[in-house]
């Protein structure tokens, strides 16, 4: 193998596929990053049989050639190259990877290409376009609901189901739920529903800041393996085995308080609140109090803890319906509010022991569950 | 299309001809448990047996397992992005996903614990469809060593695993892992293999000259892997003819000079297997004085069996054996190692 190619791109290729390497698995190629010459390009791929990442990109090819080389060596040595070109040969017969750049040097033991685990790529599956904007905001609205604890794996994951023309992202971890829709520019014929690990999610949405063109979603037809291509980027996914829980029964159908306050104002009285939260299992209680006699409507969120004490702050509020007081897992709401993206946020609530569902006040498309933590009157 | 139970010379595994059937079979018509115990001694086959069955399960070949395609080479090299072989890790060592494998077992008698840790990070592993084959297939080598703790968290996997998960577990005896575990799976109770099969294979297949083939078949005691082993590493006819000298030295002294080798053996960590040896040794002899020498195991120290078979009586040599095996019951009870060693230095026979 013999390759030329700019630094900054190789660079840039190696911090796209880095999140995708196994630092420390039984099989030591996976600590390793595939580097092959593909159709006049550099083709960068790595994996950690969970999720697999390649990129690739522009390269004078001079002689075809695979191999893999330890990621962490690659990648800090050539982050401290000078940005010029870099010059690769493979020594074939020891698995020694050249690297020339200006006035450096290097030679890198790898492992040879035949031992790293095949990337399955876009087959005949039903391919499925979505807006890059979408599919990030969608992904940021979901996945940070998803479980982190893996005594029910099908939670780490988030249901994706695609339909007619309509996609739905869920995402719980037993405690909150988070559903975000969005439509289709070209409808399917049949549907398709997959359990997409969180993490291969956030990678998508990390790894697609530049892309410009729609992203292609496929999933395998034995329904392992969801594969998303960006431009010169693809992202193959293994999915979640089992059943996604049915969450539209979680989310309640009516309320008897419909709560409006400025996003902004809540976020900052939550993080004020949290504060005192932190050492009280991060309780903070929201008092709202419709307009009346008392003068306009407002939201009180206070916060106590024994040791460092307690505090309050006041927002004006809309209030449609009862007076109620609920409490929430601050952590919780901050999450949700970091992700809404509108000035109005909208809470309904029944009661202080019925979930609490938060809606982004002008749009239909993200509703967000959140289950209140036990008040003591 | 030929029937795959028919062909059994692609599985390449050497005696246990009943199991590989058997496994040949289910997989033929399908009937794929979901979970496999196989039981043996150590080094008997099983881990062998194991990676022929993942072997079949993920070839891609008609016939399988084929042996020569990707996935079979891969799974021998054990480096199957699918088949992963986990066993325990030293006593004292952290297992988390950030902390490198443990270092390979540095020999036959190290412990080792299976974590819960390790069943959790295997649980994960799991519940996410295969990368490239057909199926998971998850090994769990010597589950003896998991603790009750990680044999409990493993139950509802091994009752319920994922549609492409399957699971085998190795153990040396079934009745060292709880019940529960068990009847979770279908058993393969492994047997010894007979001395001429081993025989033959380690000249076939090892290039073993015969002579030397026949004393390491009857030494395995029909433990394949353990002959193998022997025949590259001389280290273990070593340390056999060192302990065997040490019984015939030990013969030939007084009370006084048994006395002070009492007191060395109990400083040596591998008195277990020193005793194991010694109780083939007195029923070698025991064999000799009752003229069957066909089954004698040291084949290659004929002399001295047959010149300790003539010195000493028949309950003399019966007197060894028990106290032999007494001893070595003792030791594993906790007995005080010395005193044990003393007792058994008095009950072997001498010239007084």
């Amino acid at each position: 193998m013999k390759v030329s190619c700019l630094q900054e791109n190789l660079a840039r290729g190696l911090s796209v596929v880095s999140r995708a390497v196994a630092a420390r698995s039984t099989l030591p190629v996976l600590g390793n990053v595939l580097i092959a010459t593909d159709q006049g390009r550099l083709k960068i791929a790595a994996t950690n049989l969970e999720l697999a990442v390649s990129c690739w990109i522009g390269a004078k090819v001079d002689e075809d050639g695979a191999t893999t080389i330890p990621a962490r060596t690659l990648i800090d040595f050539v982050n401290s190259l000078p940005p010029e070109r870099i010059d690769l040969a493979l020594n074939v017969k020891t698995q020694t990877l050249h690297l020339k750049c200006a006035r450096y040097d290097a030679n890198i033991k790898g492992i040879d290409a035949s031992e790293f685990p095949i990337i399955p790529t876009l087959g005949d599956g039903k391919r499925i376009e979505l807006e890059p904007e979408i599919l990030r905001e969608m992904i940021e609205q979901v996945s940070f609901a998803a479980a982190t604890d893996e005594s029910r794996p099908v939670l780490t994951g988030v249901i994706a189901k695609f339909e007619k023309d309509k996609v739905t992202f869920a995402a719980a971890d037993g405690f909150r739920l988070s559903v975000r829709h969005a439509t289709l520019t070209k409808p399917l014929e049949q549907p398709v529903h997959a359990i997409i690990p969180a993490k291969a999610l956030q990678e998508v949405g990390r790894v697609s800041g530049d892309q410009e063109e729609p992203i292609e979603i496929s999933v395998t037809e034995n329904r392992s393996q969801a594969l998303f291509r960006l431009t010169n980027i693809e992202i193959v996914s293994q999915l979640v085995d089992g059943i996604f829980p049915d969450f539209t029964r979680i989310i309640p159908e009516s309320h008897t308080t419909r709560t409006t306050v400025n996003t902004a104002e809540l976020q900052s009285a939550v993080k004020a609140s949290s504060v005192f939260a932190r050492e009280a299992m991060n309780t903070v209680r929201l008092q709202i109090a419709p307009a009346g006699e008392m003068g306009a409507g407002k939201m009180t969120i206070t916060a106590a803890s024994a040791e460092s004490g307690d505090n309050l702050g006041e927002i004006d509020a809309t209030v449609d319906g009862e007076p109620v007081e609920i409490a929430f897992n601050a952590r919780y709401l901050a999450d949700v509010l970091g992700v809404l993206h509108t000035p109005q946020v909208a809470l309904e609530t029944s009661g202080s022991a019925s979930p609490g569902v938060i809606k982004a006040v002008g749009r239909d498309d993200f509703t967000h569950v959140i289950m209140p933590m036990h008040i003591n009157k | 299309m030929t029937n795959p139970a028919e062909n059994l010379s692609s599985w390449n595994v050497i005696g246990h001809t009943w199991a590989v059937r058997a496994l040949a079979q289910s997989i033929a018509t399908d009937h794929i448990a979901h979970a496999y115990l196989f039981t043996g001694a150590h080094a008997i086959g099983k881990t062998t047996l194991a990676r022929a069955l993942a072997k079949a399960l993920q070839c891609a070949n008609e016939a399988r397992p084929c042996g020569a395609c990707p996935a079979c080479i891969k799974i021998a090299r054990d480096r199957h992005p699918d088949v992963q072989i986990s066993e325990g890790v030293p006593v004292g060592w952290k297992f988390d996903e950030k902390s490198p494998p443990p270092p390979p077992r540095a020999n036959d008698v190290e412990r080792r614990i299976l974590k819960i840790d390790q069943i959790r990070a295997i649980q994960h592993t799991v519940s996410r469809a295969p990368f490239e084959g057909r199926w998971k297939i998850m090994i769990l080598r010597r589950f003896e060593e998991a603790n009750e703790e990680a044999q409990n968290a493993f139950l509802k996997t091994l009752e319920e695993p994922p549609s492409h998960t399957r699971i085998i577990l190795t153990v040396r005896d079934p009745n060292l892992i709880l019940p529960t575990i068990a009847s979770r799976c279908q058993v393969l109770p492994l047997r010894p293999l007979a001395h001429a099969e081993i025989e033959n294979a380690l000249v076939e297949k090892w290039n073993v000259a015969r002579e030397h083939a026949r004393l390491l078949a009857r030494l395995s005691g029909g433990r394949l892997g353990w002959a193998v082993r022997a025949s590259a590493d001389n280290a273990l006819l070593d340390t056999r003819r060192a302990h065997l000298d040490e019984l015939d030295e030990i013969l030939r002294e007084h009370r006084a000079e048994r006395f002070t080798r009492a007191d060395k053996l109990a400083k040596r960590d591998d008195i277990l297997q020193t005793l194991d040896q010694w109780q083939g040794w007195w029923r070698d002899v025991l064999l000799m004085q009752s003229g069957d020498d066909s089954r004698v195991v040291n084949v290659d120290r004929d002399q001295t069996l047959r010149e300790h078979a003539s010195r000493f009586s028949f309950n003399q040599i019966e007197g060894a054996l028990t106290a032999v095996r007494a001893s070595a019951r003792q030791l594993n009870q906790n007995v005080n190692t010395r005193l044990a060693l003393e007792v058994l230095m008095l009950n072997l026979p001498g010239n007084w």
